[in-house]
């Protein structure tokens, strides 16, 4: 009995070790960091749906990792971010000050989740030397689904929502919204999009959204009840209007994108959509996609967004995962990520801050000829709202038209 | 009721080596309680189910009156078989398992009713008709079994093995139960046993079986002191063989001449008679055999002696062994009336 | 000393059994008690600023919640009765001693081994509008296109989940009454035979009986699987309503803090109905 007391009195000692470990980091230099760190351990929580990314994560940058800093990196795969942001509250709940999770792949809602539930670290980032690549004055970075980034988390990749369309198949694909309306009733039956909460669906929810309001800038800025109503009633007539032109007569939606990526692949539909273009690429290099699949935006734009990487409150390792955040963010791995046969995803510093030879790197990236160019679709992007707007929506959606 | 025959029934068993039935054949007349005696995996129990329809035989037919019914299914024959379990359904209560063949024939329900409560206050358990059969003691519940059978009037009745669940002091009132049942009924019984002292109380006539095939039927005693051959001989705890001639009412063998009963068979042969029926002292048949061994078996005693070259065992009381001491020689006499010819051995 | 030593084992050989339970029983209630105690709490909102009925409120007041149980009573009653019935079907059939026997046993068993989530990607590799079937059918001309195959899978009547637990829970079923004839044998049929009954009777009135409390048993773990589990609802159900478990599920990633107890919530209610309709399920067999 005395030992296991104790026991439990070094864990909470411990703890406490922990969580002062993590103001003491921001008195120390980043050499010192990076002595602290050495020999240790980071525990990365993201997605796991993607091979390509998984690898990327932990054969290179675990590679460096381990033979730079001697430190080991543990990928923990999620099917959903939710579940990392779930494993965090609990443990804070719990007085756990030693968690299990470094670090967590996020954005939008999760990460309002986080930073209102002081379940986040903060106050770090510009600690990171290569937080100098990045422009942090840009509100595509400062802001995440419209919450403050305010150095709670650093920013890793950017992706806008593209279409898709085999061209050999669907030659002609509708290039708006309301083209895509016309579209669907010229076409019963060969559309659909995944149900919200579906991250994807709810997205192209949005788009729907959006385009009633008139576009983005309507939609700007805290949520209005007002708005919102006017807006919803007239979108979700939209879209139970069009069920009968959906596959299965609008009765059900597809539960995942990835259910509509095979519907997609198995030719029950003739659009596809993703908040990652560079999917599509992919999909076309494993076979999944015909090689006349052609990615696109829209004329009356796509949403954009940038996802971030966050280090939990609670976080054991906190040193390690700068160290690892701070590679992340390091123009030589930003330019493998954006590499088409690596991952092909968008970097978030600016080139032009890098090395000469990470910048020449940028300028010699070859797109797979399926992928969309980021300069294209930059062309037509659209901000994403807040997470009041987001939830209102996919409630909404769910109320009025899911049933 | 019925008559039964068996002609040449042959079963075997898939990959077993000897036949479970060996040209079984038997007859058991109109209302006659035979009982079918036999060492465990002898074939008996077989023998029930193939007469019940359960076992197809290989070769051979079962005739009830004269005809043949293996073309009948279990539950058209006029056969009810007893397990030596019970077999009671635990789910339904006795008087639901003693009405389940009348549920059967679809009788109405007020005839069940009576004939259930008749048949039950046969075997004594009146008044237990709502209870279960794990609510039961093993007796009450071989009666439960008994009457579930008799209740439906068969034509020939099986048991198997019905006492040997039973404790010792069970038996006895339960052997005498089937005893009456089945002379006040009349039904035509085959009883199946091991063990010797029920088939000879049970039975009017014992088939004693061997082998998947019957060696020898006969009355209780006709078995036990005449054996139709050494096997059966052995069965029933015969230990004392002799080879020789049977000629003129006596025995010509390695002890000389032994005077024989009337009727006991020519020719070359075997000799045998039972170890208990041996008496020391003198007399006809009388001989002197020097003691080997004496072993203390409770109430008897078993006493090897030897003579000639022959070694004879007997089983004597207390009493008469006494004067048997290893080495010393003794008078045994062999009673004439205890003496058998196996010829041909 | 001898004396001590002497009680002790008598404490452990004849003592209580609680006693010698205690050990396992620790580990149950700490795992299983204690996961049912903190989702209890959380589902009154322990952790979240103070006790609350709110998530109970909402949930029970939310038309999508019954129509979702209402979905995953439907799949957990019917997948349950169609695996009893056919696997006492293919018991019946399976116990007879014919050639081949041992192989159709084990061809019959071999989907136990096979996880749930792969089992039901079969379902929609066979079964989807784009399977395999639609394809034999859209090659032999029988439909124009994917659309023209019967909705199998994401389907109103949920006949993809159904068809993929009764696919998974047959051998299942099978398998523990397999087992269960065994120990029973057939003298119990062989002596209603001998009394009279037909081989059907026999089965009806005396096999059939003697199963019964495997059988219910048995189903009762099915009808629990079946109500209770997540992954092939989500693999091969309907957008809306979704079943119960994915319902939970949804609320209980949903970045919304709030929507936390509502799940916990959900998934009570979840092993709430579970153990009620089993325990009728029992009551009613004596």
């Amino acid at each position: 009995m005395k030992r296991m007391m104790t026991a439990i009195g070094a864990l909470l000692l411990a703890g406490t070790a922990a969580a002062q470990e993590g103001d003491a980091l921001l008195d120390m230099g980043w050499d010192e960091i990076v002595e602290t760190a050495r020999g240790g351990e980071v525990n990365i929580f993201m997605w796991g749906g993607a091979d390509n990314i998984n690898a990327y994560v932990s054969d290179y940058i675990g590679g460096i990792l381990e033979e730079e800093y001697d430190i080991t990196l543990n990928r923990v795969p999620l099917s959903d971010t939710a579940e990392a942001v779930n494993i965090v509250l609990g443990e804070v709940e719990a007085g756990a000050a030693e968690g299990a999770v470094d670090m967590i792949w996020i954005n939008g809602e999760n990460f309002r989740t986080m930073k209102q539930g002081d379940l986040v670290w903060c106050g770090y980032v510009d600690k990171l030397p290569n937080a100098e690549l990045v422009n942090f004055d840009n509100p595509a970075i400062a802001n995440d689904f419209g919450t403050p980034v305010e150095g709670c988390e650093v920013p890793w990749s950017r992706v806008q929502f593209a279409f898709a369309h085999d061209s050999a198949r669907t030659p002609a694909p509708p290039r708006s919204i309301p083209e895509l309306i016309d579209w669907i009733e010229a076409n019963p039956g060969r559309f659909t999009y995944p149900a919200p909460p579906d991250f994807t669906g709810a997205a192209f929810v949005r788009h729907v959204f959006t385009h009633v309001a008139g576009g983005a800038d309507a939609l700007v800025g805290p949520f209005d009840r007002e708005t919102f109503d006017t807006v919803a009633g007239e979108t979700w007539e939209i879209l139970n209007d069009l069920e009968p032109h959906l596959w299965r007569e609008g009765r059900t939606y597809p539960t995942s994108i990835t259910q509509l990526q095979q519907m997609f692949a198995n030719r029950e539909v003739d659009l596809f959509f993703t908040y990652d273009p560079a999917e599509i690429g992919t999909a076309v290099v494993n076979g999944i996609f015909p090689e006349t699949m052609q990615s696109y935006g829209l004329s009356d734009g796509t949403l954009a967004n940038t996802n971030y990487m966050a280090i939990p409150v609670n976080a054991a390792n906190k040193a390690a995962a700068m160290v690892t955040q701070n590679l992340l963010l390091s123009g030589e791995a930003q330019l493998e990520k954006a590499q088409p046969e690596i991952w092909g995803a968008a970097t978030v510093i600016e080139p032009d801050r890098a090395p000469d030879e990470v910048q020449a790197g940028f300028a010699a990236l070859e797109r797979h000829p399926s992928v969309v160019s980021i300069e294209e679709l930059g062309q037509a992007a659209l901000p994403e709202l807040t997470p009041d707007w987001t939830s209102a929506i996919e409630d909404g959606w769910i109320e009025n038209v899911g049933n | 009721m019925t008559r039964l025959t068996l002609d040449t029934l042959d079963l075997r068993h898939p990959g077993t080596e000897r036949p479970a039935l060996d040209a079984l054949s038997l007859e058991v007349a109109d209302g006659e309680m035979v009982a079918l005696l036999g060492p465990s995996g002898c074939g008996k129990t077989t023998a029930l189910r193939v007469i019940a329809g359960l076992v197809a035989p290989d070769a051979g037919e079962v005739r009830f009156d004269g005809v043949s019914v293996g073309h009948l299914p279990p539950e058209r024959r006029e056969a009810v078989l007893v397990f030596q379990s019970g077999q009671l359904f635990a789910h339904m209560d006795v008087a639901a398992n003693v009405g389940f063949g009348l549920r059967m024939q679809r009788r109405p329900k007020r005839e069940i009713a009576e004939r259930v409560a008749e048949a039950l206050a046969q075997v004594q358990l009146g008044d237990l008709g709502h209870r279960r059969p794990h609510e039961l003691s093993g007796g009450q519940r071989q009666r439960v079994a008994l009457a579930r059978a008799l209740v439906l009037k068969p034509g020939l009745l099986l048991l198997d093995e019905p006492l040997s669940s039973l404790d010792a002091h069970l038996r006895g009132e339960m052997r005498a139960l089937i005893r009456r049942l089945q002379r006040e009924t009349g039904i035509t019984t085959l009883v199946v046993t091991h063990d010797q002292e029920e088939a000879a109380v049970l039975g009017d006539r014992v088939a004693l079986m061997l082998g998947g095939r019957i060696h020898q039927i006969g009355a209780g005693a006709a078995l036990w002191n005449r054996p139709a051959d050494l096997d059966v001989a052995r069965f029933f705890g015969g230990c004392n063989f002799i080879s020789g001639r049977s000629s003129g009412g006596g025995f010509d063998c390695a002890l000389g001449r032994l005077l024989l009963p009337e009727g006991a068979p020519s020719g070359e042969g075997c000799l045998t008679l039972r170890p208990e029926a041996i008496e020391p002292g003198e007399g006809e048949n009388a001989l002197t055999l020097r003691v080997i061994e004496t072993r203390f078996e409770g109430l008897l005693t078993r006493i090897t002696a030897e003579g000639s070259g022959l070694r004879l065992e007997a089983l004597m009381r207390a009493g008469a062994a006494r004067g048997a001491v290893p080495g010393q020689d003794v008078r045994w006499r062999l009673p004439r009336e205890a003496l058998w010819v196996l010829p041909g051995v | 000393m001898a004396g001590s030593r002497t009680s002790a084992t008598e404490v452990i050989g004849r003592g209580h059994p609680w006693l010698s339970l205690a050990p396992a029983l620790c580990v149950i209630a700490v795992l299983f008690g204690g996961g049912l105690v903190l989702g209890l709490a959380g589902s009154f909102g322990m952790g979240r600023g103070g006790w609350s009925l709110d998530a109970w409120a909402a949930v029970l007041g939310e038309g999508r919640v019954w129509r979702s149980l209402g979905l995953s009573l439907w799949i957990a009653f019917a997948s349950t009765a169609l695996s009893c019935l056919i696997g006492l079907g293919a018991a019946l059939l399976l116990r007879r001693r014919f050639p081949g026997q041992g192989l159709a046993r084990l061809l019959f068993q071999i989907n136990l081994t096979i996880p749930h989530a792969v089992g039901a990607l079969g379902i929609l590799w066979l079964l989807s509008q784009s399977g395999f079937l639609a394809r034999i059918a859209g090659g032999a001309g029988l439909i124009d296109g994917p659309a023209g195959f019967p909705a199998l899978t994401q389907d109103r009547h949920a006949i993809g989940i159904i068809a993929h637990y009764v696919w998974k829970e047959v051998p299942f079923i099978g398998l523990i009454l397999l087992a269960n004839m065994q120990s029973i044998g057939d003298d119990p049929e062989a002596a209603a035979r001998s009394l009279g009954a037909s081989p059907f009777a026999a089965m009806r009135l005396v096999l059939l009986p003697l199963l019964r409390p495997a059988l219910i048993r048995a189903g009762a773990i099915v009808f629990a699987f079946s109500f209770g589990a997540w992954e092939v609802p989500v693999l091969l159900g309907q957008s809306s309503p979704p079943a119960l478990p994915v319902l939970a599920w949804q609320r209980f990633t949903d970045p919304d803090l709030a929507a936390r107890p509502e799940a916990m919530a959900i998934a009570m209610l979840i092993a709430l109905v579970s153990a009620l309709l089993i325990r009728a399920a029992f009551a009613g067999r004596s």
